[in-house]
């Protein structure tokens, strides 16, 4: 199903690039999900918040997922920031840190020198605040569950055993080890 | 036929705390005859209360009052607020228990004498063998139900299973299978048969699951001899001016002080809130604290070596789907010296939703890039097993009072230190290294060595022993110090073994009902 991804993924890998989620034509990077942003009513600016979905997809970045699916988390931060003014401060004051460090933008910056810029912000309230955004909401969020191949709860449908909980393709352990179910 | 017992009835007997140890003891006591008032700082939740959701679930029934960390464990640094797992619940931990009931092993009640001094361990023998143990650990696993005994079959493996297992062969282990379950592979004792939800670690909705909130306590409450109070803490418990225990103060659901008295108290808050407890009721007479004579009063916390192995397949395995823990390979469980450390570890496979994946996989601030992104987004093609070993009694591994910060109640809250002992670091390495060697032979193409979690598996700070100086409580959990004082849960523990504990405190809760009942009715307590 995903082979295909894994080995492409391993290839970049071993070819030592990054794992080009961006396609970092002439530096800028192409944010699609982005051009929303200016027309729908938020309470980060335009430059804070691209600079935090920036951050989000380096922190977790993904072949499979869309610029859109990453919005999630800079969206949910957005609604909480709208409440919260020193959030919001934190926001602000967080991008101008990395926007520093990368000497002019963090969007501009390569993928290496993102990288390490988040090294070495690790730990720190604006970086801590990101990246439990991403564990809290966008990997909690059904649409991100579809593409990882998370199903999540099954007693609706009954429970998952006779929803392939055994249909794994390797081989079927011995009886002992392995009884037969009730149902059978 | 729930009771209710006045504040002043100083016949009953007070549990506190209704998990694995309290909810047992509380059934074992009322069905024989004895009044017992049971007092849970947490709510009840029925199966259609539970959440198949693990943040939302977690949320809703964890224990998450205040506590703090300090020492050289992961977890000071990735979870310093949490240090432990533990639900506040009717039912306690056994709410989210994987259901793993396992025996301890003969060599493991005397670890002293088989492993000899061990510098910095603070090592001991039990003073009860393997073959005093095993009528309760029979009583123990026909309560729960265990599969693989008193002929009920072997849960079916899932997914993970079957990858584990096919790793395990090729490496040539041969104790490897679905394991012994406390959750029904048939209908029994009035609870359907797992229906392999997935979601053991959130409250079983099928109620599948054996868990000490619906299958102890309503039983209990059957007999017209007990009383549940819920959302009832526990803030002291009291003694007379001859030092005998007369009864606890609770803080009830509005937050007012109640005193119920008792004719005996048994402790069973898990082994946080049990020492913390007995050294928060310290008074004039006993000022280090209730049953303190010994010092060991919260010392020798074990929380078994733990860690997991996951792994990226090369195929779609799905290993959400099913029981969370499907199976185990055993043979690592034995005493062999010669792999570099005493005692061993069992592997038991182990599978988080997403959700929790993404928080788990690489615990803390370090949890990001690259490859932690890869094995997510690739989520379908995960595998995963936990690591259960016998983690060394250590003096200075201890919970204590951080009177610096106070909880809801204005108490001080406990602070939990934890430094991993060299043979734990040796093990888990050894452990690592053998997990990752089951996925590489069924074809993984990427592999995580996860450090340990908030501990399931909290034991050992009002330990058993012989002689009164070396421990906490007597071998059938009575203080040492006061007659009328139990501890009832993990807490007896002298050392960890290998198993998953709670057979262990169920059969040890069903054991000191015994005693307790015979001791009464000759009048002794
Ligand atoms: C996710 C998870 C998976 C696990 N899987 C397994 C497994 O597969 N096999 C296994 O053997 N074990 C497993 N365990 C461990 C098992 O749940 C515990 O060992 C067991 O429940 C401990 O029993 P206990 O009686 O000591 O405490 P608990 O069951 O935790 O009960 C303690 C109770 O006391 C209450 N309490 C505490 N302090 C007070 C107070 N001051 N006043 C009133 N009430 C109080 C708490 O609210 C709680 O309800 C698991 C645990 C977790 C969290
Ligand atoms: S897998 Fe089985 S035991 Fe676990 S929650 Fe589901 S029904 Fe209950």
């Amino acid at each position: 199903m995903n082979k295909i991804n894994l080995n492409r993924r391993s290839f970049l890998k071993n070819s030592g690039k990054a794992t080009g989620f961006v396609a970092l034509t002439g530096g800028a990077v192409q944010l699609n999900a982005f051009n929303a942003w200016a027309a729908k009513k938020s309470s980060l600016d335009s430059n804070v918040a691209k600079t935090m979905l920036l951050v989000s997809k380096d922190l977790f970045p993904g072949n499979k997922f869309s610029d859109k699916l990453y919005m999630i988390s800079v969206d949910s931060l957005d609604g909480k920031a709208a409440t919260d003014e020193s959030l919001k401060k934190s926001f602000v004051d967080g991008v101008a840190e990395i926007d520093k460090a990368a000497g002019g933008k963090y969007t501009k910056a390569s993928y290496k020198k993102r990288v390490t810029i988040l090294k070495k912000i690790q730990g720190k309230p604006f970086f801590n605040t990101l990246r439990w955004e991403m564990v809290s909401v966008f990997y909690n969020n059904k649409k991100v569950w579809d593409v990882a191949g998370y199903q999540g709860p099954a007693y609706d449908q009954g429970g998952y055993y006779l929803r392939g909980f055994q249909d794994a393709d390797w081989p079927q352990p011995s009886k002992d080890a392995s009884p037969k179910g009730w149902w059978e | 036929m729930a009771k209710k017992f006045d504040l002043n009835d100083n016949s009953v007997a007070v549990v506190i705390g209704s998990g694995a140890g309290g909810g047992t003891l509380s059934n074992e006591l009322s069905q024989k005859g004895i009044n017992v008032v049971c007092l849970e700082a947490g709510k009840r939740y029925t199966t259609d209360d539970f959440i198949n959701d693990e943040w939302s679930a977690f949320l809703q029934t964890a224990w998450l009052d205040n506590r703090t960390t300090s020492g050289s464990w992961s977890i000071a640094t990735n979870w310093p607020n949490l240090p432990s797992w533990i639900v506040k619940s009717v039912g306690g931990s056994t709410l989210h228990w994987a259901g793993a009931s396992l025996r301890f092993q003969e060599h493991e009640f005397k670890v002293k004498t088989e492993y000899g001094d061990i510098a910095g361990a603070n090592l001991l023998d039990w003073p009860i063998s393997l073959k005093e143990m095993e009528p309760y650990y029979d009583k123990a696993e026909y309560k729960i139900g265990v599969t693989r005994t008193h002929g009920i079959p072997g849960l079916p493996g899932n997914n993970n299973f079957k990858v584990f297992y096919d790793g395990a062969k090729k490496l040539g282990y041969r104790d490897v299978h679905t394991g012994r379950m406390g959750i029904n592979s048939i209908p029994r004792d009035g609870r359907n048969a797992c229906l392999q939800l997935g979601f053991c670690f959130q409250g079983c909705k099928s109620g599948a699951k054996w868990s000490a909130g619906y299958s102890e306590i309503p039983k209990a409450e059957q007999t017209g001899n007990f009383e549940l109070r819920t959302e009832a803490h526990v803030i002291q418990i009291t003694h007379n001016k001859s030092g005998k225990i007369d009864g606890v103060v609770y803080v009830d659901k509005d937050g007012n002080q109640q005193k119920q008295k008792a004719r005996i108290v048994a402790v069973a808050g898990n082994s946080i809130e049990t020492p913390r407890l007995l050294l928060m009721s310290n008074s004039s007479m006993y000022p280090e604290g209730l049953s303190n004579s010994s010092g060991q009063v919260g010392k020798n916390y074990m929380r078994h070596l733990t860690g997991s192995v996951y792994a990226l397949m090369d195929k779609p395995v799905n290993f959400h789907r099913g029981t969370t823990m499907a199976g185990i390979i055993t043979d690592e469980s034995i005493n062999d010296p010669r792999r570099g450390f005493v005692g061993g570890y069992e592997l038991e496979t182990l599978a988080l939703g997403l959700p929790f994946m993404a928080g788990f996989l690489i615990p803390g601030v370090s949890g990001w890039g690259e490859k932690v992104s890869n094995a997510l987004e690739n989520y379908d093609h995960l595998a995963g097993m936990w690591i259960v070993g016998e983690d060394m009694p250590q003096e200075k591994n201890s919970v204590s009072l951080n009177t610096d910060v106070k909880d809801q109640n204005g108490m001080p809250v406990p602070n939990v230190h934890f430094d991993d002992h060299e043979n734990d670091i040796k093990m888990r390495k050894h452990a690592f290294g053998k997990g990752t060697d089951v996925y590489k032979a069924a074809g993984a193409v990427d592999v995580f060595e996860t450090p340990p979690y908030p501990s399931t598996h909290n034991l050992g700070t009002c330990r058993m022993s012989a002689k009164p100086r070396d421990g906490v409580c007597d071998r059938n959990g009575k203080s040492h110090d006061i007659a009328n004082l139990f501890i009832s849960d993990g807490s007896q523990f002298t050392t960890g073994a290998a198993e998953n504990p709670t057979l262990t405190i169920v059969s040890l809760a069903i054991r000191q009902a015994e005693y307790i009942a015979k001791e009464m009715s000759k009048g002794t307590i």
